[in-house]
């Protein structure tokens, strides 16, 4: 657990002091791990274990990332959020790093054998790799933007644990990264739910994530900043 | 300030959430345990030879645990009348395996063409899938899935359907890699395992009293919850046990549970659709079992699974065909519907139990694949000398012999009969290049590869024809040749192509279980290579005389009977037919009403089935060619020739 001392500083910090509370945990924790256990389970009344875990784990990802995605604008205003944000994001990526593996190992890499022996079907070059079929399916642009979202994401979730009390231009870096991430992250789950629409059920997560961020960023502009109070002589 | 409630209530707010974090903790990890196990069972075996493939290699079919199948005949000996194990060969032989029409394994050092040295490892190796007849395989995939299994799985590969004896089944039959079985009743052996699955015994605790009919027209008042599952994993167990098998591992015990609950509640819920199974002895009547030995009704499966219609109406009956030589054939299937071969044996595949999930999945897609290209490139058929070890006739000698190098090894007879081949047959057949065995010239025919259509091309006009119609002068020349229209024009003929195209086209904007697919689907098609062509292709004659009965739904007997040497039967019976290498095909009995009384015969006897040439879907009418029943007889002695050529191809 990370302790974070709330001080005022001759500049506006806005972390939160907390450590994380068993309520936080609990809140974050129990449907991430109850939805990673659906994820495994649920797929075993389909017919593709591993295709299918792949498609539930990234709906995972993205119902935890909504309230991670929802609160990271508000939390200059709610600074007792912080450690809510960080759990969410953290499960949120753990169960996208689930659907990174399966999709990469299970899915794709499964088909590796068979597209060594028929490259021509699978439109993939002589001796293909997993990158390769993957290009193959998604296109080189769609490819190398995931790769980058998961080392990125993967990034942001470890300085949101470790840089949490980093002061001067590292904090500004800090900052930067985070904003870029969350856009990121927001940008592709957009794509690949509402743009994609690959069905109802992601359609529908796609636009509640959507609205709900859309409302947090409307409390943001409109609402008053919560400056911290000045610590009593 | 604090509020007295809320001191109280928070421990147990931080005791709730502890508690939940825990059994949180320990459901994911008891999960996370669960699918490094699951992951860990045996995946799909890669084969190297593609015969292998062909012959034992899954291709989505798996249907059965094989510690249910051990025992299937204990449980419904009616529907699977017990096999023998043959003390010579340690393979299973007659009972359901006879009934159905299956080959039973022999210790045959002969098969044609010869089996590759991976494939005899395998089978020997292998003490569980020899006993198992001629194209079963025995894999880890669960039935419509790609998924491992903790208990393996009995499924048919190609070979399943596409291996025959030939000559015959008898003691000298030669068993040969892709030729038809002809008589293999398929849909009666899916239909009879339909009927185990469903097949219910009032429980035990019902009284004796309550089990009593209430009357001589009717059963006793027992209510849907007063019958339980013949087929129950307790059953399984009971019969395992007197069978003094080995007991199941608590892993199997729970998959055949969870296969035993998916396959009995599907059937269930399909009954509204295919209606309640056959008994054993409906099976053997046309009534019930319209496809009979040696064919299938692959759109029926397709309209069921395709379009989630019953299709009782359909009567596109379909040979089992022998799959030599494919890369000859521009066009796959009897009616030229599917131009990919990965295509066509993917569909074949899911007519016989693959879904549209297990055929795309890992090793199983790699499979039909392989097969594929097995049929396509490297399987060739016999020639008369391959199955009989002597030519059709012994070569003319003298100076005509000296003259014609290409016909060295042709009789009299059959040079006569190749002069009248060439006249009459190579435009729409083509024909074989004498200076390469395995190569089938068509260029030279402007026929070959059309379509003969069975639709009446007249009711269109004739710039609506499709182009690669063979093209006819008027309707009745048209209708002399024009064969049984049934596999081409069933109701729902019109929208198959473009429904199946939709079905497995991930990119299509309407797709249904197709979007997931990451990759191609195998049976993925480009749209313009599946089609209805309205009639039957045009296709190479090669190792014709393996291919016999005749026509595309079986409905002749034999070559002579095709030439109109001799006329074709109104009706026969078939089943295990015996081969005339005079008229080349089977010898049929015209006495359908030698055929038992199903209800007279005993459970393991092999199908002997009825063929009524009127029935629907049986015309034995068209290919009157060279000549009509009336003309044919001015010109015996060409035609002699001419059969005694195609004996040669």
């Amino acid at each position: 657990m990370t302790t974070v001392t709330r001080e005022l500083e001759p500049q506006r910090t806005v972390e939160a002091t907390t450590e994380i509370t068993a309520g936080q945990l609990c809140l974050t924790f129990v449907p991430f791990g109850l939805g990673l256990v659906a994820t495994i389970w649920y797929a075993e009344l389909s017919q593709d274990l591993r295709l299918f875990r792949t498609i539930y784990a990234a709906r995972l990802s993205l119902l935890l990332a909504i309230p991670a995605l929802a609160l990271f604008p508000l939390l200059s205003r709610l600074p007792d959020a912080r450690n809510v944000w960080r759990l969410f994001w953290t499960f949120s990526f753990l169960a996208y790093a689930v659907h990174f593996a399966y999709a990469w190992f299970g899915v794709f890499g499964g088909q590796i054998e068979t597209a060594r022996l028929h490259p021509n079907l699978f439109h993939v070059p002589e001796k293909p790799t997993v990158l390769d079929l993957v290009i193959a399916h998604q296109g080189t642009f769609v490819t190398y933007s995931n790769l980058v979202l998961t080392g990125l994401w993967l990034l942001d979730v470890v300085l949101a644990w470790l840089a949490e009390g980093i002061q001067g231009r590292g904090r500004i870096i800090v900052m930067a990264l985070h904003i870029l991430t969350w856009l990121y992250v927001l940008i592709s789950f957009v794509i690949a739910s509402i743009v994609f629409t690959k069905n109802n059920t992601i359609l529908v997560m796609g636009w509640a994530m959507a609205g709900v961020v859309a409302l947090s960023l409307l409390i943001r502009v409109f609402s008053r900043s919560s400056e911290p109070t000045p610590r009593e002589p | 300030m604090s509020r007295p409630g809320n001191t109280r209530a928070l421990p147990l707010v931080r005791n709730g959430c502890r508690i939940a974090i825990g059994l949180t903790l320990v459901l994911v990890l008891a999960t996370v345990v669960f699918a490094v196990l699951e992951h860990s069972l045996p995946g799909p075996r890669w084969f190297q030879n593609k015969q292998t493939v062909f012959v034992a290699g899954s291709i989505g079919t798996e249907f059965l645990p094989l510690p249910v199948l051990e025992v299937l005949p204990d449980i419904d000996p009616e529907r699977f009348p017990p096999p023998r194990l043959d003390p010579k060969t340690q393979a299973l032989a007659g009972g359901w395996i006879e009934r159905y029409g299956f080959l039973e394994r022999r210790n045959e050092d002969r098969t044609y063409p010869a089996t590759n040295p991976e494939l005899a490892a395998l089978l020997k190796d292998d003490p569980e899938l020899w006993p198992l007849p001629v194209g079963f395989t025995l894999s880890n995939f669960r039935p419509f899935s790609p998924d491992p299994s903790p208990v393996r799985f009995v499924g048919l590969a190609c070979a399943g359907c596409h291996s025959a004896r030939l000559p015959d089944r008898g003691p000298s039959g030669k068993l040969v890699y892709g030729a038809g079985n002809s008589g293999l009743d398929l849909i009666g052996f899916f239909q009879a395992f339909r009927g185990v699955l469903l097949e219910k015994k009032v429980k035990p605790s019902v009284s004796e009293a309550r089990r009593r009919p209430v009357s001589l027209t009717e059963g006793p008042n027992l209510d849907a919850s007063d019958y339980e599952y013949a087929l129950s994993l307790s059953s399984i167990q009971e019969a395992r046990k007197k069978r003094g098998l080995r007991n199941l591992t608590q892993a199997e015990k729970t998959m055949i549970w969870v296969w035993l609950q998916g396959a009995q509640s599907g059937a269930e819920k399909t009954t509204m659709k295919y209606d309640l199974p056959p008994t054993p002895e409906q099976l053997r009547t046309p009534e019930y079992n319209p496809v009979g030995p040696g064919r299938t009704e692959p759109f029926v499966t397709l309209d069921n699974e395709v379009l989630n219609l019953p299709a009782s109406h359909n009567r596109g009956f379909s040979k089992i065909p022998a799959v030599f030589r494919e890369k000859d054939r521009p066009w796959a299937q009897f009616d030229g519907s599917v131009k990919h071969p990965n295509t066509r044996s993917g569909l074949a595949a899911m007519t016989a139990g693959g879904s549209v999930d297990n055929l795309g999945g890992l090793g199983i897609g790699r499979n039909i694949i392989d097969a594929a290209d097995y049929t396509v490139y490297e399987l060739v058929g016999p020639t008369w000398n391959d199955i009989f070890g002597e030519p059709p006739a012994p070569p003319a000698t003298g100076e005509s012999q000296a003259n014609d190098a290409e016909g060295a090894h042709l009789s009299k007879s059959q040079r006569r009969g190749r002069e009248g081949y060439r006249k009459w047959c190579v435009s729409c057949h083509g024909q074989p290049d004498p200076a390469k065995p395995d190569t089938w010239l068509s260029s030279s025919s402007p026929d070959f590869g059309k379509i003969l259509p069975a639709i009446d091309p007249f009711q269109f006009p004739k710039e609506q024809w499709l182009k690669d119609w063979v093209e006819f002068p008027d309707q009745p020349t048209w209708r002399n040749q024009a064969t049984d229209p049934e596999r081409v024009s069933f109701r729902d003929a019109s929208i198959m192509p473009y429904t199946l195209f939709t079905y497995f086209d991930r990119k299509h904007p309407t797709k249904t279980t197709g979007e997931y697919y990451p990759l191609d689907h195998p049976l993925y098609t480009e749209r313009q290579e599946i089609r209805n062509s309205g009639g039957y292709i045009n296709a190479p004659l090669d190792s014709l005389f393996t291919r016999a009965p005749y026509l595309h739904n079986g409905s002749v007997p034999n070559l002579a009977q095709l030439l109109n040497l001799e006329p074709r039967p109104e009706s026969f019976v078939r089943g295990f037919n015996t081969y005339d290498t005079n008229k080349v095909g089977l010898i049929v009995s015209g006495d359908i009403n030698s055929v038992l009384d199903p209800a007279k015969v005993k459970p393991e006897d092999p199908l002997v089935w009825p063929f009524d040439t009127k029935a629907v879907g049986n015309l034995k009418t068209g290919h009157n060619y060279p000549w009509p029943p009336d003309e044919a007889k001015q010109h015996v002695d060409e035609l002699n020739d001419l059969l005694q050529y195609l004996k040669t191809l």
